[in-house]
């Protein structure tokens, strides 16, 4: 089934047809914005959306076969969000206070908040991490082999940064 | 750098509250899945494929074609500039044909020469002679 959709991009991507892109884009789209906005800065976030597929499309006739599509483009959107990071040369992020209203209550936007905050104030490393394992639901392989680190250092970052972000959120109020 | 170790049951509820409020992304502005896909058709559609065409029919050709050709043409006026010319070779036989007709010839000649001469003496005087042979012609 995920060889035969590769295919069909990839032929796609050959023969110029963009029918095939826009499928690509309706699937993967969510996956890319929530990552790159959980990594990076809002404010930036269209061109690193438009970043990411141009590259997961570019990228897409050197993809291995027998690989996950997602991890790969989970490894692209990765390493759009690290190279805008290191552009930027900061590590800890401004807080983005864009609300986001889609039918939460108070309580469960002040989380979010607390939580875009707590992941602001972590190091790159340990942000990615935490961010494609307890958010996006990554295994500690998967995540691994995205930010192509040892599963080992993943761990321990792992470990790094949820304590510190255990640490921000019960010196704001959450308890756990 | 180092922090304590989390309690397996606040580490679980960590992930799980993490999960739960993890901050969602604000919503696609309109158009912007156009704008990626116009941005996508200048990438890759037609372009690469021009250029594979331009490169696969014209270019590569005669980027081989003309090193090449340029190297043989050298080649061919070198050789036929400094390289001495091939001779034919005079072998024993056919110098002693040659010879051989070369005396031939000659020995006709003679004959021939000896014959008139032999003729001139029996009419005596030459001019006598040539007289009688331009009366007979008339």
């Amino acid at each position: 089934m995920q060889e035969d959709q590769i295919n069909q991009y990839i032929e796609s991507y050959t023969s110029g047809e963009l029918k095939s892109f826009s499928d690509l884009y309706e699937k993967y789209n969510q996956m890319i914005r929530s990552v790159l906005f959980k990594l990076c800065n809002a404010d930036e976030l269209d061109d690193l959306i438009q970043d990411a597929f141009v590259k997961v499309w570019k990228g897409l006739p050197s993809f291995k076969r027998g690989a996950k599509l997602k991890t790969w483009i989970y490894r692209v959107t990765y390493n759009v969000a690290l190279d805008n990071l290191r552009k930027r040369k900061q590590q800890t992020l401004e807080l983005k206070a864009e609300l986001i209203s889609n039918g939460s209550n108070e309580n469960e936007f002040m989380n979010k908040d607390l939580v875009q905050n707590g992941l602001s104030k972590l190091a790159e490393e340990h942000r990615s991490v935490l961010v494609l394992h307890c958010m996006e639901g990554l295994s500690v392989n998967e995540v691994s082999e995205i930010t192509k680190v040892p599963e080992g250092t993943v761990k321990s970052r792992l470990h790094y940064a949820r304590s510190k972000m255990h640490e921000i959120l019960t010196k704001n109020g959450v308890s756990l | 750098m180092k922090k304590e170790h989390l309690d397996k049951n606040i580490e679980d509820k960590l992930d799980r509250f993490l999960a739960e409020n993890a901050p969602l992304p604000p919503a696609p502005k309109p158009g912007e899945k156009d704008k990626i896909l116009r941005t996508i058709s200048i990438i890759t559609p037609s372009q690469p494929q021009k250029e594979s065409f331009f490169k696969k029919n014209l270019f590569t050709p005669l980027k081989w074609m003309v090193p090449i050709a340029a190297a043989a043409m050298i080649g061919f006026i070198t050789l036929t500039t400094y390289l001495p010319q091939p001779t034919e070779s005079i072998t024993d036989e056919k110098l002693s044909a040659y010879i051989e007709e070369t005396f031939e010839t000659i020995y006709t000649d003679n004959e021939y020469d000896s014959a008139d001469e032999q003729e001139y003496a029996s009419a005596g005087d030459p001019w006598l002679y040539l007289a009688e042979a331009v009366s007979q012609s008339r």
